[in-house]
């Protein structure tokens, strides 16, 4: 991975939300644990020990999870590219170029609103939905991210010609074709 | 209402029959799903069993005033941009589709409609959800112009006068298959039975009285035997017959399906055209591939022929018979045919041995649960060995033109995309994978994606960088 320091961290207030999530999660399932309860065939020390295993995964949750997963949880923007990174253990990064983007999203739940972030969704031709999400982002941020990518597409310049054709000649084909087999550096990132 | 309705019309008078026959098929799907409902409302209402006649004939009657309001409520219209369809009979829907948004273009003749000499037109949309307007009845004329239409729009003007050039007949096309009936006849052999018979069952145990109804008979039956020895040998040879007749089944299908198959490709339009007695002519432009899907089964592979299956965007929602299709291939037209398509040579590679073992002891650990130990190492050994050929057997390929993905068994499968058209890409690491230094590659495009597994890490990262690369620097159309 080249040059991480262009890697941005989105706002700090996204470890808030992600605990807010972990707990309404666990808030569902304390629901369950709490009406078990009432029922006399569950015997009272299984539903204690329930609600004490709950609540050790919030603290896991809410203490390390939450702060690590915003660690871990990065976005570059390239000039004809976006990348998003996520996960400290299953790990995940994707990539698209602006030249695919179909149409650009904001979004911010109520949660999000209070604690003043969004998240940008890009959507592509390619899979089901969404294609690449960016949470907890000023809104600000999101805005200007959303601008740039606009105008970017708006002044894409695209040939009349088709990337598959039965009646170009062959060789004249991409013209990447030239391109060096391991283009690990492009001019273009820096 | 005129003002509302200009420009709007209606489709031919005979065009009711269409609707009625769709209007059919849904009504007996629903009465299958339904039959534990009508159990419960025959129990509940046996003593009025004089009634019937009056239920079933309410029930037509409401069928027919359905279809008919369908058809009065089915508008359309098209203009040199676009066509739009508006159709309902509670909820309305209007549906505006531009020919540049259209992927394929159907002219289907289904042998009722023939003594009128009309046709079906069916297109398909790049929609999430596979659009697609189907206009039922109408003039072969029309249909023919407005597929023209379709696959002159979405480009230049030269195009179009290629176009023009191939309503011609006479116009000598660039590439063509044509099957003889021999090569036709094979196409339902080559079909996976145990696919036929998956679907099948899966139709039986559907409803669940019926499935119940099987299985006491099948009980039954074998009671009827003096000893299971006896009783296994008959339901084998059963078996057999049943797999035979499937088979004679699907042969006679897939013939009729494409016999006299057509396939002719007039610069960037490719089309085929097929039928025995309903037909089928479907088009679309090169511009608009996506993937291209090689199968070869088991059956396949002894007769040494392939079959493809052409995708564009938003066609993997679509059903298999919707897809464009060339179903048999002999060595010679196969590559005559991945030629005329620009296709590299691939140089299939293979990833980590790591690969080996997914999903190994998941069955070894299932198995003992299940059936103890001894079976347990079975399924590891046997998983093991699968896994093997499994692993030996699948290819990647890359270069600046194509991105193949080989699976394969007996048979295989390729699936092979244009570099430059891709959509997403990304890279997806478990921890173990980590350890060994490897990832996975997933490639999304408008026809589905492709997933190349446990890649070293830096080849991963190399070929991800030059799919964006590629991509990136592409000012070409990818739809």
């Amino acid at each position: 991975m080249e040059d991480s320091n262009r890697w941005q961290q989105v706002a700090k207030n996204y470890v808030w939300y992600l605990r807010f999530d972990n707990t309404v999660l666990i808030v569902l399932l304390g629901i369950f644990v709490g009406l078990s309860w009432f029922w006399d065939r569950i015997p009272n020390w299984l539903t204690y020990s329930a609600a004490g295993v709950l609540l050790a995964i919030w603290l896991i949750l809410v203490l390390f999870w939450a702060p690590r997963r915003y660690r871990v949880t990065r976005y570059r923007l390239d000039a004809d590219r976006v990348h998003f990174q996520l996960g400290a253990w299953w790990r995940k990064e994707i990539s698209v170029t602006h030249n695919r983007l179909q149409h650009i999203e904001i979004q911010q739940g109520p949660v999000e609103r209070i604690l003043k972030i969004s998240r940008v969704i890009l959507y592509t031709a390619g899979g089901t939905g969404a294609d690449l999400v960016i949470p907890g982002l000023p809104l600000a941020t999101s805005e200007a991210i959303r601008n740039d990518l606009m105008q970017e597409i708006a002044d894409e310049v695209v040939s009349d010609e088709s990337i598959t054709s039965a009646v170009r000649d062959n060789d004249e084909a991409l013209p990447s074709a030239d391109l060096p087999e391991d283009a690990q550096e492009r001019p273009h990132d820096r | 209402m005129t003002a509302k309705n200009a420009g709007w019309s209606r489709l031919p008078l005979i065009a009711l029959l269409a609707f009625f026959i769709s209007s059919i098929r849904l009504f007996i799907r629903f009465l299958y799903q339904a039959v534990p409902a009508f159990l419960g409302v025959y129990i509940a209402f046996r003593n009025q069993l004089h009634l019937l006649p009056y239920v079933i004939a309410g029930l037509v009657l409401l069928l027919l005033i359905a279809t008919f309001l369908r058809y009065r409520r089915f508008l359309w219209q098209f203009d040199e941009q676009r066509i739009r369809v508006k159709q309902g009979v509670f909820k309305v829907t209007e549906l505006n589709l531009g020919y540049e948004r259209i992927q394929q273009a159907d002219i289907r003749k289904p042998i009722w409609l023939r003594p009128f000499k009309l046709t079906v037109l069916v297109l398909q949309s790049a929609g999430s959800k596979g659009k697609e307007v189907e206009l039922p009845a109408l003039q072969e004329e029309t249909a023919v112009l407005l597929q023209q239409r379709v696959l002159a729009k979405s480009d230049d003007a030269s195009s179009a006068d290629e176009v023009s050039g191939e309503a011609n007949p006479n116009t000598p096309a660039n590439f063509e298959i044509q099957l003889e009936n021999s090569e036709v006849w094979r196409i339902g052999v080559m079909q996976n039975v145990l696919i036929v018979v998956g679907a099948l069952l899966a139709f039986v145990f559907a409803n669940q009285t019926f499935s119940s109804y099987v299985t006491e008979q099948v009980e039954l039956f074998v009671a009827g035997f003096d000893s299971t020895y006896e009783a296994v040998i008959v339901i084998v040879a059963m078996i057999l017959m049943v797999l035979a007749v499937i088979v004679a089944l699907a042969t006679l299908y897939f013939f009729n399906l494409f016999y006299g198959y057509h396939l002719q490709r007039h610069g960037e339009r490719v089309h085929y055209r097929a039928g025995l007695l309903s037909s089928l002519s479907r088009s679309f432009r090169m511009p608009k591939l996506q993937l291209v899907d090689i199968r070869q089964g088991m059956v396949g592979r002894l007769l040494k022929r392939f079959s493809m299956r052409i995708l564009q965007a938003g066609a993997i929602n679509e059903k298999a018979e919707g897809r464009f299709t060339v179903p048999i291939l002999d060595e010679q037209r196969f590559a005559d045919l991945t030629n005329d398509l620009n296709f590299t040579q691939a140089t299939w590679q293979r990833v980590h041995v790591g690969f080996l073992f997914r999903l190994w002891l998941v069955a070894g650990v299932v198995a003992t649960a299940t059936l103890g130990w001894i079976a347990g190492i079975v399924a590891v050994v046997v998983v093991l060995l699968w896994r093997l050929v499994w692993w030996r057997r699948f290819g990647w390929h890359a270069d600046q033109h194509w991105v193949a993905v080989r699976t394969a068994w007996i048979g295989q499968r390729q699936r092979w995309v244009p570099a430059a058209k891709m959509q997403r890409v990304a890279i997806k690491q478990a921890p173990w994978q980590r350890w060994l230094g490897c990832c996975n590659l997933l490639i999304d495009t408008a026809g589905g994606r492709l997933t190349i597994p446990w890649l070293k890490q830096e080849k991963a990262e190399q070929l991800k960088q030059q799919l964006l690369d590629l991509t990136a620097t592409n000012q070409r159309r990818w739809m």
